[in-house]
């Protein structure tokens, strides 16, 4: 073992660093492999490669002496767990190691996980995991095949323990009294929409021969949760924290004329901040900080707007106002064959299907915490769908280097999607606000600002055409949606500031998933 | 100087009397289970127990409360110790019956909600030892100033832990 510099696991490097005194660990990094092809990349995250800080992340997985193992996601929780349950499912499973060794999650901090994107569909982003998983299998294999003097092929894994050749080593035993570094192959952009992918190909477990993916294991958060130990992130304190609130325009367009003022002797602490159309209060105490915004909120002008079409207008104004040409429609990949020879069809159904602005409104309205350093550099503690996303978003926002910006995140309410650029609400607000006084600033959002401004899923109108056979049976099936785009993960605080913002969603720049959404017209058909 | 006698222990707190007991419990007594949800009665996320009542700590201003029993989820080990007169539990040991069924029928999704759904559930099971589904269902939606919310939409499992919490607290054998 002594001799071993460097080994190389299907592509990935295991190197010895220096033996350590007492302890001893696998540690999975990575190096940054530059896209093959910089168009195919830029088209799925908008932007190139470049904003990696591989010295200040953590790794993907720690396999410690003791046999216990430690996962690293920039995946978040939002509430289902998985990441508690079939991340370490699906680790578990590739390593060959009963679920129990994989005692600890560190979930969505930006300075310390490695690979950021959104939390957005569980098994695409557990395919990263899993193969880092694989890597570490394989590199423990050939750890073993070396300790015990016998083939590689001779060896076989069962519950964390490696055999072979008459011998046998646990996982911990293997990796005792080193400082063992796995380096993988990642490819992407760490503050892109979708973050780092695990590339190249490991050997991966057959799900023929899968005995952990799929069985149903208890969630280990929820005793923490239910007997109050955790922190939730409206829980986080920080020394010389200010309370903060929000005076949001009366309607999406409004700006501001004058801020209301507030009465010294009924507010002694509360201080009015002022930036751009973002209308903001702190103070020392919670509920003087609630008092003052509804104070201020009743003395505070807006100007009139009336750029929406209303409710009641909405279904006229996707069907007839806006003009689709100004998009071009994408079809989406599930289509195929000719929708067109629907209109031969014996029979004819089509009817318009209208989906209003859908509020998400999580239970608890959005709070955060941000602590804005003297040298400009933020410490934001959220609730966050894609925390990296969101750093790239609030650096943006300060004029500031990424490497200035860190995010942490906690358990929060759930949200139920569209907010997967990372924001739904009071962090870039925080942010502004705790630069304005210089003191921390926890910005919570009341219930109205929740149902003004957070996450809406967006409306849609849809046309669904349907060809039916002499016999009755469905040939051809046509879809055809309009709407705005799915999403816009443009920080609102940023907006009303007049500050830079990642900009509005376009088919161009990536944001808001416009690739995989509908925010033009889709069409396609099946036979 | 009002003094609140929060989960047995009696503190004196600085707020202003006007000021709504969730942030009293939050900020200065830091005791956090109670949560934000609306600050308007309506959603239950900040749900305490005011003797046996439970009431909503973001509209009760804590003028109102001076020398009166406040028990949080916090306190609920402690007081099912005390009226079972079982020894005071222990950090990391059992906690209450109720607690200890949402954990075995694992209600919770996002669990932000879950707080005040306990509370309810324990001033329900404690008048009502034996409660149909249509009394479980009543509690948790007509019986208060507003029907406590989930947005995760966990209704179905809260009526699992609601049932289960009831033979636990009756101590029939599962
Ligand atoms: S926060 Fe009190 S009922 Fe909603
Ligand atoms: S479990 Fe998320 S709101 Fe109820």
């Amino acid at each position: 073992m002594s001799a071993m510099d460097s080994l190389s696991i299907h592509g990935a490097q295991l190197s010895r660093r220096e033996v350590l005194q007492a302890g001893g660990a696998l540690i999975v990094s990575f190096s940054l492999v530059p896209a093959a092809s910089p168009a195919a990349d830029s088209a799925s995250t908008g932007r190139s490669s470049g904003s990696l800080d591989a010295a200040r992340l953590g790794s993907w997985i720690e396999i410690r002496d003791d046999n216990s193992i430690l996962l690293r996601t920039g995946k978040c929780d939002f509430g289902q767990s998985s990441i508690y349950t079939a991340y370490r499912q699906i680790v578990a499973e590739e390593l060959g190691v009963p679920v129990e060794h994989i005692t600890t999650v560190v979930a969505g901090d930006t300075d310390s996980t490695p690979d950021g994107g959104g939390t957005f569909g569980l098994l695409r982003g557990a395919q990263s995991l899993r193969k880092a998983a694989a890597y570490s299998r394989e590199a423990m294999l050939g750890l073993a095949a070396r300790k015990f003097g016998v083939a590689r092929e001779s060896l076989s894994i069962r519950d964390g323990v490696i055999s072979g050749g008459g011998q046998s080593a646990t996982f911990g035993k293997l990796v005792v009294d080193a400082d063992l570094r796995l380096t993988i192959p990642v490819r992407g952009d760490l503050t892109s929409f979708f973050g780092l992918q695990v590339i190249g190909d490991p050997p991966l477990k057959p799900s023929s021969a899968y005995t952990i993916v799929g069985q149903s294991i208890k969630n280990p958060i929820l005793r923490p949760k239910i007997s109050g130990e955790t922190v939730w992130v409206g829980d986080v304190k920080l020394p010389g924290m200010l309370h903060g609130r929000v005076v949001h325009p009366a309607t999406l367009g409004s700006t501001l004329v004058s801020a209301g003022k507030l009465n010294r002797p009924r507010f002694p602490t509360a201080k009015v901040v002022v930036i751009g159309n973002l209308v903001g209060v702190v103070a020392e105490d919670e509920w003087e900080a609630v008092r003052a915004a509804q104070a201020l909120a009743a003395g505070t002008k807006w100007s009139d707007w009336k750029g929406l079409p209303t409710h009641g207008k909405l279904p006229e104004h996707l069907s007839r106002k806006v003009n689709w040409d100004e998009l071009p429609a994408t079809k989406s990949p599930a289509s195929k064959g000719d929708a067109a020879a629907g209109s031969k069809a014996s029979r004819r159904h089509e009817a318009s299907y209208f989906f209003p602005y859908m509020k998400h409104a999580p239970i608890s309205p959005t709070v955060s915490l941000a602590d804005v350093k003297s040298d400009g550099s933020v410490v934001l503690h959220t609730h966050s769908q894609n925390p990296q996303f969101l750093r790239r978003g609030i650096a943006t926002m300060m004029g500031k280097p990424l490497s200035d910006v860190v995010v942490r995140t906690y358990p929060g309410s759930g949200h139920y999607g569209r907010s997967n650029g990372g924001n739904a609400g009071s962090e870039d607000e925080a942010v502004l606000l705790s630069r304005a006084v210089g003191r921390p600033v926890r910005v919570q959002w009341m219930r109205a600002d929740d149902m003004q401004w957070s996450t809406s899923s967006s409306t849609m109108l849809s046309t669904i055409r349907i060809g039916l056979a002499a016999d009755g049976n469905i040939e051809t099936y046509e879809a055809e949606h309009r709407g705005p785009p799915m999403q816009d993960d443009r920080l609102i605080g940023a907006v009303l500031a007049g500050l830079p913002d990642i900009g509005a969603p376009t088919p161009g720049n990536g944001n808001g998933l416009q690739r995989l959404s509908l925010g033009s017209r889709t069409g396609g058909s099946t036979t | 100087m009002i003094t609140l006698n929060v989960n047995g222990i009696q503190r004196s707190v600085k707020a202003s009397p006007d000021t709504p007991l969730l942030y009293v419990l939050r900020n200065e007594l830091g005791v956090m289970t109670p949560k934000f949800g609306c600050g308007m009665a309506q959603c239950g996320a900040c749900s305490v127990l005011l003797g046996n009542q439970e009431i909503r700590a973001c509209i009760t201003p804590i003028s109102a409360l001076e020398g009166k029993e406040i028990t949080t989820v916090e306190g609920l080990p402690a007081r099912w110790a005390r009226q079972k007169k079982l020894p005071p539990p222990t950090a990391g040991g059992a906690l209450h019956p109720v607690q200890e069924a949402w954990i075995e029928e694992q209600v919770p999704q996002c669990g932000i909600c879950q707080f005040g759904m306990m509370i309810k559930v324990t001033e329900l099971l404690e008048a009502n030892p034996k409660p149909t589904d249509a009394d479980i269902k009543a509690a948790l939606t007509t019986s208060g100033p507003s029907p406590h919310l989930c947005r995760c939409a966990s209704y179905a499992a809260i009526l699992d832990g609601a049932r289960r919490a009831a033979e636990l607290m009756r101590g029939d054998a599962s």
